[in-house]
């Protein structure tokens, strides 16, 4: 079984990295890593913070858009092109199907991400700044964030229309990186019900827990552990999505 | 002996939108194919073949009944370990190269990667690919991707091989090579199931057909046994006539042309033309030849879809006197 | 013909949406009025952020940093967008440091609002309590604008105590202490840094020192002219009761002397303070040379406005020997 998932994965990721429509998301996300530079200008004295911050919001921007662009219309796609049916019809289930589309996206995912970070990494460098382990910690909390995205937007593209399911990967984004606000709603005593907020801040996912974007200008030390749970949370929710998309992929038919 | 597919009392049927009411596509079918036999499914745009194979390639979950492949039911994963399937106008990921495209479905059907790459050239030469082996399948024509689609499901010599509408767009070249293809893994034992609306091929290719229409299987059988062995019409052909038998041949014949000396007719019937030749002989005229023509599959299929009633195949006729072939 | 259609008229179009662009800003001018641009409100731009609260406090920052110096149809419209700014970005980013620095800068010099500004710099003070600048920006303001030596007293105590403090703040904390009357206190916190192994650390040490000690002998000259009614003769006139700490007298007036005229004088500390002008202006030197490839001529050296040098000592002249600036005897 582990050998289909891996020939499935490797083959998504071969598929994925040589779409161009990847290369373009991927270059505009390093245009807005060069593009940062020209923001430090426009500030007083703030030129570096203003590359990383940019840049850490491009390549979250780029997380996201490829989780949409990948995830969401690629059984889609594959539904409508019937490239499904050469792979169904082998020896094949479709959880190997839908484990191995999803760790080929991951990878393909990753790949387009550790090349931007890479490149901020350099950027930061040749513009005088030391690229620390803030900003490292920053860029492994966006892949740990992919992880969750790809899976979210994988199990979306099950559910429903890919276009709707991009958007609904995006409004998940948007709303697992505000979970926050739902914490301090309870305690905040502002609202009615504090105990279903809280509940409701338990129970969904929370991307801030591997933000460290801001972390890179506050100067504090970064806690290894605190990433790594985040990490382990953002796989289990990931692992939580993607056996939702399994259900769902096991009851359609084609 | 075991069934390689059989498909018993299958009923499926779909709901094309939220409020409508379902449709069957396949209404009660069976049907079972017999290890080592070349098997054509036929039937209209709509009979239920396509529903039918997507059960039996575990495509489509049956909403009764039952098929099995090699004896484990179709939604088994490693019953399709045996089977190669080629669907209708096939696409494949279009980023990788045949080669490619040969080792990720080779490895999901357990072969390893050191047999996949042994076998690939010459599959693929075989199937008039070696050239293009290392090109993106993006730019491939439809009857490319045909041949790589026969390609991929002949890797791993499955033992059942399910093949819908091979050689729909192929040129001629290709379809020769689709033919020979599949006589090929006749003659290796292999089982082949074809649904093809090309139904000369099919009459050429096939031991047994299963007519499907409306759903429900028609009619099921040897070639031999669908189509009437009578003649229905002869055509015959002959020279140095004498002028009165000449005119009481053109007379009688349905359709009558001459050619400097040679008369070719062609008469109605199976009796007729016997007749005719046997006083050519007598007469002393030289006969060249007399064709007895048959129905063709495609001809008894358009006329039992046509018909609202099933159609009974007319009894076969007497054997017809001894002919003589002069000139072919 | 036919084929050049389209490119005609896409060149038409084109350029009549350019020519339009001139009528246009004209007509919009008045709709393009700073003022009329939307600040969110903190909870609205953290909700919102979508965790990218850096970002967009950095976008919004950016965004002030060109308004800043615009006419606002209202003062009190640009009243309620500095609020709205001041309020969003620290919101957003609380270690935005130039924000709370540059802000509170604006709002003094510019606005002379030393209220929003004292208000702007305690929160950044309260969520930055490792950053020096803030807290001494703070003090300078207390000190400067309101004239709150106790406040400012008070912002700084912590500042000093950290080994990250430099000598002009120090300075600054210093000369607080001696206008509040805490003279040994003033004297003290110099006195650890004249062991120092570093000379030039020693040194200056021993110049911050001197300076105190000329602050407060001076102050108490004035007092005793006020209370005595003439200007002290001796050295020892400035023990009078009340002038001078008991505890730092001695030290005070062990480098103070008093000259014939009835003039303050402090030898060791001119001394020092020449000798720190003149490493300051050496460093010129060097920085003028690399900048401009060659040496400063002499009046470029006394004319120069980064660094200024005090009379030399009779007798003694300055000049540029070998790129480093140095007292020569006259003649």
């Amino acid at each position: 079984m582990r050998d289909r998932v891996v020939v499935l994965a490797r083959a998504t990721f071969v598929e994925a990295m040589r779409d161009r429509m990847l290369l373009v998301v991927a270059l505009f996300a390093l245009g807005m890593v060069l593009f940062s530079r020209v923001l430090g200008w426009l500030s007083i004295e703030d030129e570096l913070k203003m590359v990383q911050d940019f840049s850490l919001s491009g390549i979250s921007c780029l997380a996201l858009f490829l989780a949409m662009l990948v995830g969401a219309f690629s059984v889609a796609k594959e539904v409508e092109r019937r490239t499904l049916y050469p792979l169904l019809s082998r020896d094949l289930t479709r959880g190997e199907f839908v484990v191995g589309k999803y760790l080929g996206l991951v990878f393909a995912t990753w790949s387009c991400l550790a090349g931007a970070g890479i490149a901020l990494l350099l950027w930061v460098a040749v513009w005088g700044g030391h690229p620390g382990e803030a900003l490292l910690a920053a860029l492994l909390g966006l892949l740990c964030e992919s992880l969750l995205l790809v899976a979210v937007a994988l199990f979306l593209g099950m559910l429903t229309a890919p276009a709707i399911a991009a958007l609904g990967t995006c409004g998940f984004a948007l709303a697992a990186r505000s979970t926050e606000a739902l914490r301090e709603l309870a305690s905040s005593g502002r609202a009615d019900n504090a105990g279903f907020w809280s509940f409701a801040y338990q129970l969904l996912p929370n991307t801030e827990d591997v933000n460290f974007i801001n972390a890179t200008t506050t100067g504090l030390p970064i806690h290894w552990e605190q990433l790594l749970m985040g990490a382990a949370a953002m796989a289990l929710w990931s692992t939580v999505f993607v056996g939702g998309a399994v259900v769902l992929f096991k009851r359609r038919e084609f | 002996m075991e069934c390689v597919l059989e498909v018993a009392g299958l009923r499926k049927s779909f709901r094309p939108g939220l409020l409508k009411p379902r449709i069957e596509a396949v209404r009660g079918v069976s049907f079972a194919v017999a290890p080592g036999e070349c098997f054509g499914l036929l039937g209209q745009n709509g009979a239920g073949k396509t529903t039918t194979i997507k059960v039996a390639t575990g495509l489509l979950r049956p909403d009764a009944g039952r098929a099995t492949l090699l004896g484990r039911p179709c939604g088994d994963a490693t019953a399709r370990r045996a089977l190669g399937f080629l669907p209708e106008n096939p696409y494949f990921h279009e980023h990788l190269t045949p080669r490619e495209g040969l080792q990720v479905y080779g490895r999901l059907n357990g072969l390893d990667a050191a047999t996949i790459a042994a076998r690939s050239p010459a599959l693929l030469g075989r199937v008039g690919l070696a050239d293009a082996a290392d090109r993106r399948l993006k730019g491939f024509s439809k009857g490319m991707r045909q041949r790589f689609g026969l390609a991929a499901s002949l890797l791993h010599e499955p033992e059942l091989l399910i093949l819908d509408e091979p050689l729909t767009g192929l040129d001629p070249g290709g379809r020769m090579l689709v033919k020979e293809l599949i006589v090929e893994q006749r003659q290796l034992g292999r089982t082949v199931v074809l649904c093809s609306h090309v139904l000369a091929d099919v009459e050429e290719l096939c031991d047994r057909v299963v007519v499907l229409h409306r759903g429900q299987v028609v009619r099921e059988g040897t070639i031999t046994e669908l189509l009437s062995s009578a003649p229905r019409s002869y055509e015959l052909c002959a020279q140095d006539l004498p002028a009165a038998l000449a005119a009481r041949i053109a007379a009688q014949a349905v359709r009558c042309h001459r050619a400097g000396e040679t008369l070719t007719a062609r008469f109605a019937g199976d009796r007729l033309g016997p007749e005719l030749a046997a006083e050519v002989h007598r007469e002393g005229g030289r006969l060249l030849s007399l064709t007895p023509e048959r129905e063709s599959l495609e001809e008894w299929f358009v006329r039992l879809v046509r018909s609202e009633a099933p159609v009974e195949p007319s009894p076969p006729a007497a054997a017809p006197p001894a002919l003589v072939e002069a000139g072919r | 013909m036919r084929r050049f259609l389209l490119p005609l008229l896409m060149g038409a179009c084109g350029a009549g949406a350019i020519a339009l662009r001139g009528p246009l800003a004209e007509a919009n001018a008045g709709r393009r009025v700073p003022g009329t641009g939307f600040v969110p409100k903190a909870p609205l731009a953290q909700l919102f952020s979508a965790g990218h609260r850096s970002t967009l406090a950095d976008l919004l920052w950016l965004g002030a940093i060109g308004d800043l110096s615009r006419e606002f149809p209202d003062p009190q419209q640009k009243r309620a967008w500095l609020d709205a700014i001041f309020t969003t970005v620290p919101a957003l980013e609380p270690s935005f440091i130039s924000a709370y620095s540059f802000g509170a800068t604006y709002l003094t010099m510019i606005t002379d609002d030393a209220a929003r500004a004292i208000a702007l710099l305690e929160r950044g003070v309260a969520a930055n309590p490792d950053d020096l600048r803030l807290a001494v920006e703070l003090a300078m303001i207390w000190y400067m604008q309101r004239h709150d030596r106790e406040k400012a007293l008070a912002v700084l105590e912590k500042v000093v105590r950290d080994p990250r403090c430099d000598s002009i703040t120090m300075g600054f904390y210093a000369s607080l202490l001696v206008d509040q009357r805490q003279d040994f206190a003033a004297l003290a916190q110099w006195v650890t840094w004249l062991d120092h192994g570093n000379e030039l650390v020693r040194e200056n040490a021993e110049l911050q020192l001197e300076r105190a000690k000329r602050k407060i002998a001076i102050r108490a000259a004035d007092e005793y002219r006020e209370r005595v009614g003439r200007s002290p003769l001796t050295p020892d006139d400035l023990r009078l009761e009340g002038l001078i700490a008991p505890e730092a007298v001695d030290l005070v007036l062990e480098t103070t002397w008093i000259n014939v005229a009835g003039k303050l004088e402090f030898e060791r500390c001119a001394e020092l303070e020449v000798r720190h002008a003149v490493r300051a202006a050496s460093r010129w030197v060097v920085q003028f040379r690399a900048e401009n490839g060659r040496t400063p001529t002499f009046d470029e050296l006394m004319n120069n406005r980064w660094v200024r040098l005090p009379p030399p000592p009779p007798g003694r002249r300055y000049d540029i020997v070998d790129d480093d600036v140095a007292l020569v005897d006259e003649g």
